[in-house]
């Protein structure tokens, strides 16, 4: 005998058959009839060349911008609605192939953009040497273990606290996510966080153009430096990023000095001491020198100049000296100055005796 | 090392600042002396403390899995 159900319970029973047979299923096609409603609720159509299905979401998560034309995977439960339409309510949908992925990061590119997300004055200076540092990354991964294997080679001291994260997939922008909050939220902040991941495909890379991951790290109250994919990859984790670095191996030179380098300079600085010194103590026997000379200088002027006074003292006295004066024809006359008094007469070749016979004053 | 230990950036501030004691105004040949000495072994502290100092590497416990976690 058929088994006879209500309506209601078809539906019901129908539910739990296709819930048992598909609890979750990712289907691939392209997206059509895209719109969201009341703000909330996304409406779309996934179709190939052979058939079409309607699809409800709601709009918080939707991870990554979606139009009309972009090939898509979603992640869905197949259900039918108490008015008897077939859906999919998706749990995820990421772009799937090179042209829905570079159409999606564009799209979240301009968007966040417009919001100064990647704004240069948005950017914060990574400390010199820092002391404290947190990794999200997975540890099992090359990229992981590149950087670890750099930042021991090149410096040491520092404490490291990695966030043990799956670095691909529809889980991986969630992780990071609760790692960034788990960071931000210690009350002994680290001075940097570090998110890190090797390289990879496209596909592999997408994790790190999720907007709600990409929003967390632009609210991270800790600087962020990002070593993701290789040089050429760039998704929008990175252009976020208070400092991006091109490689996880980049990422290690970006966060400590080299300590072979500091070891260098250090040397360097003590070796340009004493050339310093010798400078300094030649410039005071320069000096020192310099001194003796113009005291040297100084003593020879003030000899010259006694020399020279004493030569025209000489020469006054010499004019003065009565020999001269009488070698040119004057006489030297000696005696009392009266009529009757007896006087001597001195000139260069005689002295003679005489007496006034006349006297008169002048 | 305490807390209160001056990290190796203290230590190449401290230097820093020593070596361009020898350059700057402040130079006095009675203090050379001293000063150069006191650069010489504040560089051996830094090679020593470059040369040993390991970092301190910890996997965080927690699960990132899922919020309940």
């Amino acid at each position: 005998m058929l088994p006879k159900l209500s309506v209601s319970d078809f539906i019901a029973l129908t539910n739990q058959t296709l819930e048992y047979a598909y609890p979750a299923i990712e289907i691939e096609g392209e997206v059509a009839s895209f719109k969201v409603n009341q703000g909330k609720f996304v409406f779309f159509d996934i179709k190939d060349a052979g058939g079409s299905v309607g699809c409800f979401m709601m709009l918080f998560q939707l991870r990554v911008p979606i139009e009309d034309g972009m090939k898509v995977v979603v992640t869905a439960a197949p259900k039918l609605t108490q008015w008897g339409k077939f859906s999919l309510t998706v749990r995820a949908i990421r772009p799937s192939g090179e042209g829905s992925l570079k159409k999606s990061f564009e799209l979240l590119r301009a968007k966040l953009d417009q919001e100064g997300l990647f704004a240069i004055e948005r950017k914060r200076p990574l400390p010199t040497i820092p002391q404290r540092v947190a990794v999200i990354s997975s540890p099992q991964a090359a990229g992981y273990a590149d950087f670890v294997k750099i930042v021991n080679d090149r410096w040491g001291g520092v404490r490291i606290d990695v966030a043990a994260v799956t670095v691909q997939g529809a889980d991986a922008p969630d992780q990071i996510i609760r790692a960034l909050k788990y960071f931000n939220e210690q009350e002994d902040l680290p001075e940097v966080i570090v998110i890190i991941r090797g390289g990879g495909s496209a596909d592999d890379l997408s994790a790190f153009n999720d907007e709600q991951l990409v929003r967390a790290v632009a609210a991270s109250r800790v600087p962020t430096l990002t070593g993701i994919g290789h040089e050429v990859d760039e998704s929008l984790v990175d252009l976020v990023a208070d400092v991006r670095a091109a490689t996880p191996s980049n990422a290690a030179q970006l966060l400590v000095p080299d300590r072979h380098e500091i070891v260098r300079r250090t040397r360097l600085q003590v070796e340009s001491v004493l050339p310093h010194v010798t400078q300094r103590i030649d410039a005071l026997r320069e000096r020192v020198a310099q001194s003796f000379e113009l005291s040297y200088t100084a003593v020879e002027s003030a000899i010259v100049a006694h020399r020279e006074r004493v030569r025209q003292v000489r020469l006054l006295a010499a004019e003065l000296d009565p020999e001269r004066v009488l070698a040119r024809g004057y006489a030297l006359v000696r005696g009392e100055q009266r009529v009757g008094g007896k006087i001597t007469v001195e000139t260069t070749g005689a002295i003679m005796k005489a007496e006034i016979y006349e006297y008169e004053q002048k | 090392m305490s807390k209160n230990d001056p990290t190796i950036q203290d230590k190449l501030t401290q230097l820093d600042e020593l070596v361009a004691w020898f350059r700057g105004d402040e130079f006095a040949l009675e203090q050379a002396k001293t000063k150069l000495e006191a650069v010489k072994k504040l560089a051996t502290a830094i090679e020593d403390d470059l040369s040993s100092v390991e970092n301190e590497i910890t996997i965080v416990k927690q699960s990132f899995a899922s919020d309940a976690d």
